[in-house]
């Protein structure tokens, strides 16, 4: 490989205008870019991500937010209005517990849903790159500490130890305001519980990447210049690793959608009247679990309050773990995340 | 090799102990064991000063955790909040439902990813194989509730509804004597969890058997004159069991906590479900006590894991 780029960067400084018309020369991210494009899949996972993405934002214009959590008791645990006799266009994805219209929750709850998974993983991300950081640079003590925190993480089953943060932090929260809507003051908080159990993987990857690093030439020579420790660990270290990082983003960024389909699922995670993917989901559980609830559930079967949060927290999944995919395959072609 | 397994264990004990802390603070700061009388008129505020006293709560936390540790050191996980059992006598209760629930579903898994990562790998490129890939990629992305409540709307809600033979979703009771009921009580959670299960099973498979395929090792075995089904199963899968290994140690690690979702969904008498009821009713002990078994059991787990890639792949030496 290194004889290869020499080589090339010979050619190019003696031909400097035939190159760029023949065989353009890309960066490291062009090239990843031409690459991430012949993968059908990934390709096919970004084109559905963006419909999903125009469903959910672009649904707010026809249906008001006022809407999706207005009850209206008289109507319901309607099935879709479509499969009732005389068909209407009235409720597509049918009424909940309380009444309110599934297609207009679906619409919010997704902006939601998506909004809790982008931010998880922000902040899932910022935490194992400080945390893999810290512990690859300084190794040591700060090393072994900061892993076996690490492998305490790993080793504690996930949804259980969700299950109690959620039960002590979501309890009476109050509402707040963003970008001119009032949510429930849970939505931080689901972003909070989920980043705090996404960051193990990543901080181990960037770790590595650390260790190999930081041995290098270049690291070298900017510590024989004098740069302080936090500018070589942010300024050149992490740039180098980013390949990685991004592939483990778009990983747990399917993680994390999961993640809140599953507590919402419990009743643990966005509060109502907010909606979210998850919490739709939650009503299907509880004809479930009550008493009554059986015989709501068998011979009413209230399929629509499962099956299309559930198809729509699938496709969104898939989606974003074909283009993980596609990004793996072409940021690392020879696999440089283990 | 012994060095190894002693460092190892060393290291087991010190993230054991990070374990416990975590698990105490979140347990402790979570829960007032006190919140049940916070609201009783009927109680005056000696009475309840008397009964922190008596709980040992009025101590500083440090020393409430060292107590703590100390009974679960001894196996004493304390009294439940709730029905002020014994802790470990609430889990030993619910662990044979668990356990048989978790043992059939990790033995389906397995038949089953076998099955379709051998078939997938020998068939590459095939209609079959890229009929498995996508199941298995699809199955990774579904959430496991999904799966249970198809299944219980298919084989119990519809089945009825058509009048076919239809399977019990497990909210009623049933008579826990006869095996014939364990069994049909047991058919839909199994395949639910096996469904979720073998997606990641069958994938890893399938690329490690993919990745095999072509080492030295599997030419000189073929050119040896030995017969495919040899060279599969003798040589290419030991090897290429690795990474099927590392998640079949986690998930038997995991056996012990049974599985939450869909012991829920299915109303199954297991520790998931344990969790998940006195969570609802902020039953900490309870909790604070699984959360431990599950994690300590995931931490040796890893440790076996790790040995048994000695066996399966003799070249890797731990130092």
């Amino acid at each position: 490989m290194a004889v290869a780029t020499e080589t090339l960067g010979k050619s190019e400084e003696i031909t400097p205008v035939a190159i760029p018309t023949t065989k353009p020369s890309y960066s490291l991210w062009g090239l990843a870019f031409r690459r991430f494009l012949r993968h059908r899949a990934a390709v096919a996972g970004m084109i559905g991500l963006a419909l999903i993405f125009l469903f959910a934002f672009g649904g707010s214009l026809f249906y008001t937010e006022k809407y999706a959590n207005t009850p209206d008791v008289l109507n319901r645990l309607q099935a879709p209005s479509w499969l009732q006799d005389p068909p209407t266009w009235e409720h597509p994805m049918g009424t909940d517990s309380v009444g309110r219209d599934v297609l207009a929750r679906m619409i919010y709850g997704g902006q939601i849903s998506l909004i809790i998974g982008f931010a998880s993983v922000l902040l899932a991300v910022t935490i194992g790159a400080v945390i893999g950081a810290l512990s690859g640079y300084y190794s040591g003590s700060v090393d072994s500490i900061l892993m076996r925190l690490t492998e305490a993480m790993i080793a504690i089953p996930s949804l259980f130890f969700l299950i109690i943060i959620s039960k002590m932090l979501i309890g009476s929260v109050p509402n707040i305001s963003f970008a001119g809507r009032s949510l429930s003051g849970s939505v931080p908080i689901v972003i909070f519980v989920i980043a705090i159990f996404g960051w193990m993987v990543e901080a181990r990857i960037v770790r590595s990447q650390f260790m190999s690093l930081k041995q290098q030439e270049f690291i070298t020579a900017a510590r024989a210049i004098g740069v302080k420790d936090n500018n070589i660990m942010w300024k050149h270290i992490l740039p180098n690793s980013i390949a990685p990082i991004v592939v483990f983003a778009s990983l747990g960024l399917a993680t994390a959608i999961l993640t809140e389909a599953y507590v919402g699922f419990l009743g643990l995670g966005v509060q109502e009247p907010t909606a979210s993917w998850g919490n739709i989901l939650n009503q299907a559980l509880s004809y479930l679990n009550r008493a009554f609830a059986p015989i709501d559930f068998i011979h009413r079967g209230v399929w629509w309050l499962w099956l299309f949060p559930s198809l729509a927290i699938i496709l969104t999944v898939l989606c974003v773990n074909f283009i993980g995919d596609g990004l793996r395959d072409a940021l690392d072609p020879r696999g440089l995340v283990d | 090799m012994s060095r190894y397994i002693i460092r190892r264990l060393i290291q087991a004990v010190l993230i054991i102990f990070v374990i416990t802390i975590v698990t105490f603070v979140v347990g402790r700061a979570a829960a007032d064991p006190m919140a049940a009388y916070t609201n009783n008129p009927r109680i005056s505020a000696e009475d309840k000063a008397r009964i922190r006293h008596n709980l040992g709560l009025d101590q500083p936390l440090p020393v409430q955790y060292l107590s703590w540790l100390g009974g679960v050191v001894k196996g004493d996980f304390g009294n439940s909040f709730t029905t002020k059992q014994k802790v470990t006598d609430m889990i030993a209760e619910r662990l044979p439902a668990t356990l048989i629930l978790m043992i059939c579903a990790l033995i389906t898994t397995v038949i089953v990813s076998l099955l379709a990562g051998i078939y997938a790998a020998t068939h590459q490129y095939s209609a079959g194989d890229n009929l498995i890939t996508a199941a298995t990629f699809v199955g990774f992305s579904m959430p496991v509730f999904f799966i249970g409540l198809s299944l219980i709307f298919i084989f119990g809600v519809g089945f009825k509804a058509w009048g076919l033979p239809y399977l019990p979703t497990g909210t009623a009771v049933w008579d826990q004597n006869n095996p014939i009921e364990w069994i049909k009580h047991l058919i839909l959670p199994v395949a639910t969890l096996t469904l979720i299960q073998a997606a990641g099973y069958t994938r890893y498979l399938r690329s490690s058997l993919l990745d095999v395929q072509h080492q030295d090792y599997i030419r000189t075995a073929k050119s040896k004159g030995l017969s495919d089904r040899v060279v599969l199963w003798k040589h290419a899968l030991k090897n290429a069991s690795l990474p099927f290994v590392t998640i079949l140690g986690l998930d038997i690690a995991l056996l012990f906590g049974g599985a939450l979702v869909t012991e829920t969904i299915f109303s199954w008498p297991g520790i998931g479900r344990l969790f998940w009821e006195q969570s609802n009713a902020g039953d900490f002990p309870v909790m604070m006590a699984i959360l431990l078994i599950v994690s300590t059991m995931v931490v040796l787990g890893q440790i076996v894991v790790d040995v048994a890639y000695t066996f399966l792949d003799p070249r890797i030496k731990l130092a």
